[in-house]
């Protein structure tokens, strides 16, 4: 069979073409996260400044951010992380690497407010989530102010159906969710810290 | 045979690669659709009656602002004078068919830092939402304001050296400056400076007053019709006398006239069925102030009344006590944010009596305005459905190294192949 393959010319062709298709594949696949980490930036440079425009004041003020649209921004200085949060946490909207869950309330408001991140593709804001500890600080920034979280414990593991993580808190807490262990969607790591102060508004 | 091989997979792999980064946006696109949603649009104007800078204290007299938005909101203000509280109107309406008319807030006679006086300073404004159109309007009027009082001492110790003395003992140090501005006139005009400035000297002795300026109004408007949305500034003119007492001559040393200045922006608002964005197209316009001089003292011979171009400043008695620059601001439009565009008349710009404690600065007849719009019908994201519980954390990982090794399992085999079909050559 396999002589038959190397003798015979349209074998030959047959073979040549398949390793070409099968070169690109492999290219393709192997870029998969750096195209995933480009596209993302193309999102936030678009995203920062619908940030920044009164329009989307305007709609945050009543409530009307649209999914995949900018809500707000995420700092994390303990890891050097600095994204645009926008609304919703379909697979679409997640492209901009992360999402606030649309049933918590906005940031730095009375409950738990909840945002998911990707951890090894679309920017990957939230690829270090594990080295975060106790102490360390999350300032969201909104259109019309901010604020500043403090953990108050050290990051957890939990099962993907475990939603008890978003439900509602008597105080102003916010909780960050991403994929466990990194390159695998098999568990969710939290992170969860409390309000410590509010900022000025920009 | 193998070149052209080569250079058709590089050709081939540049295609797939550019196949990938576009589906990656059109899956992003998944959900959005074109949908109707409400018209947009921003209006506002700014005009500026007077600015005054007097050894470092600033003054605005005259000033009024206007914004209206398609929320819809209209808010106006109309300042006599921006720091004394009781010339100052503010109106405000938000939502529809809200209607803000303030009574109009005057002050007679108001003092500022004691060096000049407004005779009457008063602010308007209002604000409309009705039928869903708003309105609003801004006005700053005074009436007149003198500059003097305390600042004649320091200006007469500036010439005191020459007034103490006689007249004839000072035509010589004068002649010497003036003749600086004025030598290459003099073969040409009938020209007696020793006359000019012993009027000049008798007549500063006489002064009551270094500055009056009787001031338009400034007012500021912004509108919106059932076909456009327009915002627009107006400085009204002014006429500035310079040392008003300068008797016997009757007649001030200068008189500098202002005319108008403005600045508008229209936008057209398109009809409900287009979906076409650039249909609210805004329209700056803007027309800067003219100047005019005229001069109570034939310092330029015959030439009485000299009119101040764009670009070409006009400096008065240089080297003297009383050197006076004016100079001619122009205008200009542009581009804003989304789509927005501005006006702006840059109105007058006047540095008086520069050898008075470093002088008096005046700018006057600034006009700006700017406006934007959006049209009823775009293609924007669908708003999102009556959110779901989900049933589990939101997925946001699983492919970032599988994908890869995939990959690498991809070329390992492209190897292979490529081992396969090579190994039959000699």
């Amino acid at each position: 069979m396999i002589e038959l393959l190397r003798t015979k010319p349209w074998a030959r062709r047959g073979i040549s073409a398949l390793s070409v298709v099968l070169l690109l594949g492999g290219v393709a696949l192997v870029g998969y996260p750096f195209f995933t980490n480009v596209w993302q930036s193309r999102i936030q440079s678009q995203l920062d400044k619908q940030l920044a425009s009164p329009e989307l004041e305007q709609a945050y003020r009543a409530r009307a951010v649209e999914t995949g649209d900018s809500l707000t921004r995420i700092r994390i200085p303990a890891l050097d992380v600095d994204a645009v949060v926008v609304e919703g946490v379909t697979p679409s909207a997640l492209r901009a690497g992360a999402g606030h869950y649309p049933q918590t309330p906005l940031p730095c408001e009375a409950g738990n407010v909840s945002i998911a991140g990707h951890r090894t593709t679309y920017g990957k804001p939230f690829g270090n989530l594990d080295r975060l500890k106790a102490g360390d600080t999350i300032e969201l920034t909104t259109p019309i102010g901010g604020c500043v979280y403090q953990l108050t414990k050290a990051p957890f593991i939990v099962e993907p159906t475990d939603m008890s993580v978003l439900e509602a808190t008597g105080d102003r807490t916010v909780t960050l969710t991403t994929c466990h262990p990194k390159g695998s969607a098999a568990q969710r790591l939290i992170v969860q810290a409390k309000w410590v102060k509010d900022l000025q508004a920009a | 045979m193998s070149r052209v091989r080569r250079i058709g997979a590089v050709a081939l792999t540049s295609a797939v690669l550019c196949a990938f980064m576009a589906a990656v946006p059109a899956n992003a696109a998944d959900d959005e659709t074109t949908i109707t949603v409400p018209e947009a649009f921003i209006a506002s104007a700014s005009a500026r009656g007077l600015d005054i800078n007097l050894f470092g204290n600033h003054l605005t007299i005259g000033s009024s602002n206007a914004l209206i938005d398609s929320s819809p909101k209209a808010q106006a203000q109309g300042a006599g004078v921006a720091i004394i509280a009781g010339t100052v109107a503010d109106a405000l309406a938000t939502g529809l068919n809200v209607t803000d008319t303030p009574p109009q807030a005057c002050v007679a006679n108001v003092p500022l830092l004691g060096l000049l006086a407004v005779a009457l300073a008063c602010g308007e404004a209002s604000a409309t939402t009705a039928d869903g159109l708003p309105q609003a309007a801004g006005t700053g009027k005074i009436a007149s304001v003198d500059i003097g009082g305390s600042l004649l001492t320091p200006l007469l110790d500036a010439v005191g050296a020459l007034v103490g003395q006689t007249v004839g003992a000072v035509v010589d140090p004068l002649t010497q400056l003036l003749g600086g501005l004025l030598n290459p006139l003099l073969s040409t005009l009938n020209l007696n400076l020793q006359s000019t400035v012993d009027q000049l000297l008798d007549g500063l002795a006489q002064v009551t007053g270094l500055l009056s300026v009787r001031v338009g109004p400034a007012a500021a408007q912004a509108i919106t019709t059932g076909s456009k949305v327009n915002g627009t500034a107006i400085a009204q003119g002014a006429v500035i006398e310079v040392l008003p007492g300068l008797s016997p001559l009757g007649a001030p040393l200068a008189t500098i006239t202002v005319g108008d200045a403005r600045a508008a922006v229209d936008v057209t608002r398109p009809s409900a069925s287009t979906d076409d964005p650039s249909a609210a197209v805004a329209t700056p316009a803007f027309q800067a102030a003219l100047v005019k001089v005229d001069l109570g003292i034939p310092l330029l011979g015959n030439i009485t009344s000299i009119p101040v171009s764009l670009g070409a400043p006009l400096t008065l008695l240089a080297g003297t006590p009383l050197e006076s620059t004016i100079a001619v601001g122009g205008g200009s439009t542009g581009d804003g944010p989304n789509g927005s565009k501005f006006a702006i008349a840059d109105g007058v710009s006047l540095q008086l009596l520069k050898g008075l404690n470093g002088g008096i600065g005046i700018a006057l007849a600034h006009a700006e305005a700017a406006g934007g719009g959006r049209s009823a019908k775009l293609s924007v994201r669908q708003i999102a459905p009556p959110v779901t519980q989900p049933e589990v954390l939101a997925r946001t990982g699983g492919a970032g190294t599988l994908v890869p090794m995939a990959g690498v399992v991809l070329l390992l085999a492209a190897l292979g192949t490529r081992r396969l079909v090579s190994s039959r050559r000699p």
